[in-house]
């Protein structure tokens, strides 16, 4: 994962959703449906993969869930992303 | 400490390093017999200003990375939220027999939007936070100790 660098965070209700016409964009609104159920459920810090909008499993790492979705899905894309109450806003450059 | 000197250029503190696939991604590749794209050698520039190192589009296209998952953003345009690949990172100094060697078998990078001269990798605090960091002006190098 992107180590904690301390930064300003957004509260994930905060977060907005991709717009429809994003491909990328299944997994990320995905990520969001399900973000206040598993947080609920006692996964904050564990990793979600989710693949075409479809949650695959919760892993401990990002490591475990990862090698799960490259095992399953060989050089295709999917979302394997850490289950935040709180998202970091990092700094890019654009 | 091990550490690594680096002469600095007129564009910055620059220095080159290796991109490969991801630790994860090449075992899964190695178990299923698969090849495994060799790292190659890019010129990177160290960047205190960015948080997540950002690679040009033609190594994630090299190396047939897809997107691993998304964050929220600061830019100067404001927040927006930008993909995340997975590779790996080596640090050296190849014209130094047994040169300490920075390993990251797996770093988080984001999309490179506006291309560089000669710049195809900007090194982040997402790897400088490992890294004591000296930029010698006068001197004109710089010396990442890790």
């Amino acid at each position: 994962m992107i180590p904690n660098l301390d930064r300003p965070t957004i509260h994930y209700t905060k977060l907005s959703p991709a717009p429809a016409d994003d491909p990328a964009g299944v997994d990320w609104n995905a990520y969001l449906a399900n973000l206040p159920r598993l947080l609920a459920e006692g996964c904050e810090g564990k990793t979600v993969l989710i693949k075409d909008g479809e949650v695959i499993g919760v892993f401990d790492s990002w490591d475990e869930a990862a090698g799960e979705g490259y095992r399953r899905y060989p050089r295709q894309q999917f979302f394997a992303k850490q289950l935040r109450e709180n998202e970091p806003l990092y700094r890019i450059r654009r | 400490v091990p550490h690594l000197t680096f002469a600095a250029s007129l564009d910055g503190l620059g220095l080159e390093v290796m991109m490969g696939l991801n630790g994860q991604e090449t075992a899964s590749l190695a178990k299923s017999g698969q090849p495994i794209p060799r790292p190659i050698p890019a010129r990177a520039l160290v960047d205190t200003a960015t948080d997540v190192t950002a690679l040009a589009p033609r190594l994630l296209t090299h190396f047939g990375c897809v997107p691993v998952y998304s964050v929220p953003t600061l830019t100067a345009a404001g927040s927006i939220r930008v993909q995340v690949y997975a590779v790996s990172l080596t640090i050296t100094a190849q014209s130094i027999l047994n040169a300490p060697m920075l390993v990251r078998e797996t770093l988080h990078v984001t999309e490179l939007a506006v291309p560089l001269p000669d710049c195809e990798v900007l090194l982040g605090q997402d790897v400088l936070a490992q890294c004591l960091l000296i930029s010698d002006g006068p001197g004109k190098q710089f010396t990442l100790a890790f």
